[in-house]
């Protein structure tokens, strides 16, 4: 993984932990991250691969509501752990081994 | 897909924008469907419907979503890779709440009903068993459009009474002629529920009936079996007024609830709810006219799995016990108010067809 996408992925993450749940779907994590759909969904994918994320459906009725049940993500406990450890490195002390792919444990080696 | 991402961007989004706006949503819908298709196949639902959500959730112009769409087109073989690397025993299967994955590859009756309606939404193994069917039926589609009709009739016949509540079970695939087409004929405002409880049929029905018009159509999932589950309904007790009138349409579901489960009594439950004036409409298959092929019908539907029970005139006819039958009573359905003339081969229809009123 390039530093770029090691960058987008810690603004995912930041996300993730810092906006509640209600806000954790494609759309709304694209806007508060910055990025856009087509870099976000690969990095969605990746921490999902990962294990640090978890999508379900939305729990609506979308006959009442009106509208489509959307994909909500939700962070894992080793996402939450691996996210904060993550954000807890500022992101002027990275070190090249960024450059990996990642990994559960890419931000514990560190 | 590349070049046809190519293609859209330098051809046809010029050509379309030009043409005015209102493509570009299809277009957008269609992209991400396409796009899905790189996707392994456990995850195609998944992405379809999280994309279509996250397109109808899009502010501002057309032109937005079309960009979306372009976008996660070009990176779906990216995420493709990516998931493909996920351990298949932690793929979960790909619900969308209750409604599964179409399998396309069993036969399914409402399928093979549009099928010989002349609608699209079958598969190949739905045209292969509606084949055997017509095999030994060469009538059945004749059938199938006689009983539509027959619905349509019937429909126009209740709201000519002036109920303006329909409460259609067993609604099957959308196809022209359905019950809101009819009662709109009428009454524009008229109230319709549809319920299946068939998640292919409901699948549809949601996408093309309730988004047609939403504030007079709803779409619910319950099983004719429990009656009581249907008439407590939230949903449905929103949207009909039981103080009033309300038509009751039963049309070629009866013969798929078994004795064991007594249609007899989940009729007569239905319509003790229902204020003075409603009515019921029923039509059902019967082997009267040759018990011999209808018995080799019946078969050839057991093995896609589904249980037909064809019926007399006489075990049909208890269905509207305690009602008043309309005129000219249980005939076959081409007989019952005719609208044209009545063609040669109607005899051939082995539909039995009713209305009845509580009075």
């Amino acid at each position: 993984m390039g530093l770029r996408t090691a960058v987008q992925t810690r603004e995912v993450l930041r996300v993730l932990l810092e906006r509640s749940q209600a806000e954790h779907y494609g759309l709304e994590i694209s806007k508060a991250a910055g990025l856009a759909p087509g870099v976000l969904y690969p990095i969605l994918a990746q921490l999902e691969r990962d294990g640090w994320l978890e999508s379900d459906w939305e729990k609506i009725d979308e006959h009442v509501v009106k509208r489509r049940r959307r994909r909500y993500y939700s962070l894992t406990p080793d996402g939450l752990t691996g996210a904060q450890r993550t954000l807890a490195v500022p992101l002027d002390r990275l070190p090249p081994q960024m450059a990996r792919p990642l990994s559960p444990g890419w931000a514990v080696e560190l | 897909m590349k070049m046809m991402i190519l293609f859209v961007s330098a051809v046809a989004v010029p050509l379309l924008v030009s043409e005015g706006y209102d493509w570009l949503p299809y277009l957008a819908r269609w992209l991400t469907r396409q796009a899905a298709r790189v996707l392994p196949p456990e995850y195609r639902r998944r992405y379809i419907d999280e994309w279509a959500a996250e397109l109808d959730a899009l502010p501002g112009g057309k032109i937005t979503r079309l960009a979306f769409a372009v976008r996660v087109s070009i990176k779906a073989p990216k995420i493709g890779a990516i998931l493909r690397e996920i351990p298949a025993h932690r793929v979960k299967i790909p619900e969308k709440a209750d409604i599964p994955e179409i399998d396309s590859t069993v036969a399914h009756p409402a399928r093979m009903y549009n099928y010989f309606l002349g609608g699209r939404d079958n598969y190949e193994a739905d045209r292969v068993a509606a084949r055997r069917v017509a095999a030994i039926i060469p009538g059945i589609q004749e059938m199938a459009r006689a009983n539509r009709a027959f619905l349509g009739r019937a429909v126009r016949f209740a709201a000519e009474q002036g109920i303006r509540q329909f409460l259609d079970i067993g609604t099957g695939l959308p196809a022209p002629g359905n019950t809101t087409d009819v009662a709109r004929q009428i009454d524009p405002d008229a109230q319709v529920v549809y319920v299946d409880n068939d998640p292919i049929v409901l699948s549809h029905a949601r996408a093309m009936l309730a988004k047609g018009d939403p504030l007079h159509t709803t779409v619910i999932r319950a099983d004719l079996r429990d009656p009581d589950a249907i008439l407590n309904d939230p949903q449905i007790r929103a949207a009909l007024d039981f103080g009033q009138p309300i038509a009751v349409l039963l049309v070629a579901v009866l013969h798929f609830i078994p004795d064991n489960d007594d249609p007899a009594a989940i009729v007569h439950r239905l319509m003790e709810r229902m204020a003075p004036g409603s009515c019921v409409v029923i039509s059902h298959g019967t082997g009267d006219f040759d018990p011999k092929k209808a018995a080799e019908a019946v078969n050839t539907y057991a093995q896609t799995g589904a249980q037909i029970v064809a019926r007399s005139k006489q075990e049909i006819e208890r269905f509207f016990d305690e009602l008043e039958l309309v005129e000219p009573g249980v005939v076959q359905v081409p007989w019952w108010h005719p609208d044209t003339e009545i063609p040669q081969e109607a005899a051939e229809v082995w539909w039995y067809g009713a209305v009845a009123r509580k009075s």
